[in-house]
């Protein structure tokens, strides 16, 4: 089946409310978000249901781009500039037989603003705007995906075991809170590979699940965010600018997971 | 409660714990009314178009006072009062086709 789509929106306009210790006056009140969406996509299954696949193309223009800007010590929403988003997203199953299930799904995103003149520079180097006309978006890796296997089968007395891993890949990003071009939060590519091992009881009332997270341990920023008060603090680099702080993904998590219906 | 009557009575009254170093009052009202139409048209028999457009009108205002009593929190808050109002209505539009289906 094709289909394709055309649809607008807007994310609506609203009021800074967090405390400043320089007067904000009318940088308080942020305009409406609008967005321009094109679609076109195709579903696609067997009818003996042994394959699915699905894909999207799309195209966000994106007017009047509500940034999260750091003026001062203030996380402020202000309109910048005008941003394209688009990209390829296809998810595919796979059942060849019965007890096997893989998935996998890719994305890839072309992300830019297409006009941003006036960018807040990076905290702490001058001048205090820079251009950011045809950088990508915060959190908006080129290529990210994902890909699982199950293998499920019943075993005696109605019970059932399941045996799954997921391994899902996020491509280098900036991984900023604040939208500067900061060359230090960018976030290199990453891959978190993820299993677990459940049996489940009759009619599924209950099972029990070892279940393992970011098995290889790898280290990763969720997201980066400017030291606030950092001058003071003694953190801010001449050369580099502001000092930084990631949030650090979870480590390795292993653990077991009992569930029971009532 | 009217926020610069808040930040006094926070100075002024007898029996209170000291003053706070700084505060901020924010508040805001929104009142928000919206409708929506859809509608389906068959182009050629395998071939569907819906379409659907929605009118959003919001009414914000609202206020922010900042008071800062003492010269030691000058770094997180300053004396700051301001009106804030905005007022917008828009037109979104849908336009999709859900199917085109393979003539038989």
């Amino acid at each position: 089946m094709l289909f394709a789509t055309y649809s607008t929106g807007f994310k609506s306009g609203g009021f800074n409310s967090g405390n400043a210790n320089t007067a904000l006056g009318q940088l308080r009140v942020f305009n409406p978000e609008t967005v321009e969406d094109y679609e076109l996509g195709f579903k696609f299954q067997t009818s003996d249901r042994v394959l699915t696949l699905n894909a999207t193309a799309y195209r966000m223009d994106v007017s009047d781009f509500q940034e999260r800007a750091l003026f001062g010590i203030t996380p402020v929403v202000q309109n910048v500039g005008s941003l394209r988003q688009q990209g390829i997203e296809a998810e595919m199953t796979l059942k060849p037989i019965e007890r096997l299930q893989l998935n996998a799904a890719i994305a890839y995103l072309d992300s830019k603003f297409k006009s941003y003149p006036n960018a807040p520079n990076i905290p702490g180097l001058t001048p205090a705007t820079h251009d950011l006309s045809g950088y990508p978006l915060t959190f908006s890796p080129k290529v990210s995906g994902t890909a699982g296997i199950e293998y499920s089968a019943p075993v005696n007395d109605g019970l059932r075991v399941s045996l799954r891993s997921d391994l899902s890949y996020t491509g280098r990003h900036y991984a900023g809170t604040t939208i500067d071009g900061n060359p230090f939060t960018i976030q290199p590519g990453y891959a978190l590979l993820s299993a677990r091992a459940t049996l489940f009881g009759r009619d599924d009332r209950w099972s029990i699940a070892l279940f393992g997270d970011n098995l290889t341990d790898k280290r990763y920023c969720t997201n980066i965010a400017v030291q606030v008060f950092d001058a003071p603090l003694g953190l801010r680099n001449p050369t580099t600018g502001t000092g930084l702080r990631c949030f650090v993904g979870n480590p390795r998590t292993l653990g077991v997971r009992l569930t029971t219906s009532f | 409660m009217q926020p610069d009557r808040a930040c006094r009575n926070k100075t002024s009254l007898p029996g209170q714990p000291r003053d706070p170093a700084a505060l901020f009052v924010f508040n805001q009202r929104t009142s928000s009314i919206a409708g929506y139409l859809q509608g389906t048209v068959k182009i050629v028999p395998t071939l569907d178009l819906t379409l659907g457009a929605r009118y959003t009108h919001d009414d914000k205002d609202g206020s922010f006072v900042g008071r800062n009593f003492n010269p030691a929190a000058a770094s997180i808050q300053t004396n700051e009062t301001t009106q804030l109002s905005s007022s917008e209505g828009r037109w979104t539009y849908r336009v999709t086709s859900p199917g085109v289906r393979a003539a038989t």
